[in-house]
């Protein structure tokens, strides 16, 4: 019993490190950004070809080796997040009129699948797998989540820029008048967002899944749809809505219908939304225009 | 005045169109020989469709270099089906109708071979596979072959070996749903299993790319079965190995011939299936090993060779074996002739097609000892 709510609460906590990322974004931007599951990938990939090539993987690296791989993929993934803001949403963000939610919308469609198809091509589409022996225990992938997140909301409730960050997500207008500039708040909100799908990715890689071109989508979905079920713009409610995936997934898997999980968590999941439109943590208040 | 862009499109457009015909003929030329072979070559389970291709790129080799067939060079068209059923499907439609092959060899799995079956049978094109073993892959088919042994027989193997030399009393089963392979194989190992008096104590299945299934495994331990069988491929077996010696599941694992894959001998995986066992195809050092292709096989690829590789090879050699025998090199009478095959001596045995369209033959058991698949026994049924 232990085991499995260990097992459960890994999986959610997992998926809701990548949900915040989805969430944050959505919170300055009003932005879905789509490539978020792409900078996921990538940063996946990058943590492996460090510990693999440069650092000698599980033999002559070991865990030390991880970590140093872990530390380079958050760098690439925030420097690879602010380059797609810089790259593929800033000039967008002049756009007014129908064409200003539907462009960067479109775009970052556009984005992930450049993303995908470059990795294709890049790192072939066979997959790779960090050698089993570099697992991390499941409490350690909930107490390394758990801090990170404690962190996250350390740096947004209590520092100068977390509060920035919350005025820009209020009103931009207002915030730029107060002396702050929304860009350059965007650019860390990205990088932030970027650097934690980075660790959810390693995290991901080396206790279940293979590295692929594809590797996104499946731990980007969920985490899309938990960011949404939480109250997407909201971060304690991506957290939430991560554990609640993680929780119900592995108690479908613990059914006879272990076999259509994803079919019957993504319909509890929809009765949510029916009830609570919003989200569970979403606040329901019309958007200002 | 047309704009520069505008006349460009227009150009191109033009271009296409006017190349658009020499198309279609462009691949086929006269004095050769084609033939499709649809394979997963890329995806997770890859493995399964280059081994095959590497098979059969030796027997294309031997082929061509003994003059090729009645002084035609053979060639080999592929697509990539990435072990999907629908893929199959559209891909067999292009080799038959953009490629006029005279027949399509694949795929490596079931689950594709079925997508693939139905437009062969319509197009009366023969399909033969070299290792998809699903019962219905040939059932009531008229243009569907295989040049191994069914799920039947696998299953009825493992079962008899799991009772018979494991001595096991209580299984488990651990299969993801969706894959025709691993639904077929474990209802006919259960059957049989409890037929010759074992139990089942617990049946977990998951989703077809489920990433964690620790969950299944510990349900799997508070059953306390002796043995754990397992009909999985390469990628799924390479979560399976090392969860369970993560909880300290105590169980013999045993598989099927879809373990067979260089994935499972990744580091890591391998040293936690010490001691597993598996039925499988082909061995390379078992009584059926004996033919000048593994040795070729071996200098070439620096390991022996897989049962898909002999299954490709055997398959693309039986192929041009029939043509042989055929009355006119049409896909009718190759169909005629393969159904007629007996006594054709392949790397995998002797195969006789039988009224079903399969090829039966004894079923080897590899054990996994010191990273390496070794031939422990063979089993007949």
């Amino acid at each position: 019993m232990l085991s499995w709510l260990q097992n459960a609460v890994a999986q959610g906590a997992m998926i809701a490190l990548v949900a915040l990322g989805y969430t944050m974004v959505y919170g300055v931007l009003r932005l879905i950004n789509f490539a978020h599951s792409e900078v996921l990938m990538v940063s996946g990939y990058v943590a492996f070809r460090v510990d693999d090539r440069l650092l000698g993987g599980y033999e002559r690296g070991g865990s030390k080796g991880l970590i140093i791989a872990t530390c380079v993929a958050i760098v690439a993934a925030a420097v690879l997040g602010v380059t797609i803001e810089a790259v593929a949403y800033r000039k967008l963000r002049a756009a007014k009129g129908a064409t200003a939610r539907i462009a960067p919308l479109v775009t970052a469609i556009g984005v992930s699948m450049l993303l995908q198809s470059v990795a294709q091509l890049a790192f072939t589409a066979t997959p790779q797998k960090f050698d089993p022996r570099l697992a991390p225990p499941m409490w350690f992938v909930i107490v390394a989540a758990s801090a990170v997140m404690a962190a996250l909301y350390a740096l947004v409730h209590l520092t100068w820029i977390g509060k920035a960050m919350r005025a820009v997500a209020v009103n931009e207008e207002a915030s730029r008048l107060m002396g702050i500039r929304p860009s350059r708040i965007i650019v860390f909100t990205f990088a932030i967002g970027s650097a934690l799908a980075a660790i959810g990715a390693v995290l991901y890689a080396t206790t279940q899944a293979s590295i692929e071109p594809t590797m996104g989508t499946s731990i980007g979905t969920l985490a899309f749809v938990a960011a949404v079920v939480g109250g997407i713009g909201s971060i304690p409610g991506a957290m939430l809505g991560g554990l609640l995936i993680g929780l119900l997934g592995e108690l479908v898997k613990s059914t006879s219908y272990s076999g259509m999980k994803d079919a019957i968590v993504f319909v509890l999941l929809v009765l949510v939304l029916l009830v609570r439109p919003a989200g569970l943590l979403g606040s329901a208040r019309a958007e200002k225009v | 005045m047309i704009s520069r862009r505008r006349f460009i499109s227009q150009a191109a457009l033009g271009s296409a169109v006017a190349a658009f015909p020499l198309l279609p003929g462009c691949k086929k030329k006269s004095g050769e020989l084609v033939i499709g072979s649809i394979l997963g070559l890329s995806g997770e389970d890859a493995s399964l469709g280059t081994e095959t291709r590497e098979g059969m790129d030796i027997a294309l080799e031997e082929i061509n270099a003994a003059g090729g067939f009645k002084g035609q060079k053979v060639k080999v068209l592929y697509e990539d089906t990435q072990l999907d059923s629908n893929k199959a499907n559209e891909k067999i439609q292009k080799l038959i109708d953009r490629d006029k092959v005279i027949c399509v060899i694949g795929d490596a799995a079931s689950g594709p071979t079925l997508g693939a079956r139905g437009y062969a049978e319509k197009a009366k094109v023969p399909l033969i596979s070299g290792s998809a073993t699903n019962v219905e892959v040939t059932r009531n088919a008229k243009y569907v072959f295989r040049v191994c042994f069914t799920d039947d027989v696998q299953g009825m193997a493992a079962a008899k070996f799991a009772r018979e030399t494991l001595k096991a009393e209580k299984a488990a089963i651990i299969y993801p749903t969706g894959n025709k392979y691993s639904e077929g194989l474990q209802a006919i190992f259960q059957a049989e299993f409890e037929k010759k008096g074992g139990k089942i104590v617990a049946k977990e299945t998951y989703q077809q790319g489920e990433t964690n299934i620790l969950t299944f495994l510990t349900k799997i331990k508070d059953a306390g079965p002796e043995l754990l069988f397992a009909p999985v491929y390469p990628s799924d077996l390479t979560k399976i190995g090392p969860t369970k010696q993560q909880i300290g599941l105590e169980v013999k694992l045993l598989g099927t011939d879809g373990w067979d894959g260089p994935a499972t001998q990744s580091k890591g995986v391998i040293e936690t299936l010490e001691g597993s066992y598996f039925t499988d195809l082909f061995a390379a050092d078992g009584p059926a090993g004996q033919h000048a292709f593994i040795g070729k096989y071996k200098d070439r690829y620096k390991r022996p060779p897989s049962s898909l590789a002999a299954g490709g090879y055997d398959a693309l050699m039986l192929v041009i074996n029939a043509l042989g025998r055929a009355k006119e090199v049409t896909s009718e009478a190759l169909r005629d002739a393969l159904e007629q095959t007996k006594g054709f001596s392949g790397v995998t045995g002797t195969i006789n097609i039988d009224a079903g369209h399969n090829a039966q033959k004894p079923v080897p058991v590899m054990k996994i000892a010191g990273g390496l698949f070794k031939f422990d026994s063979q089993i007949s049924v």
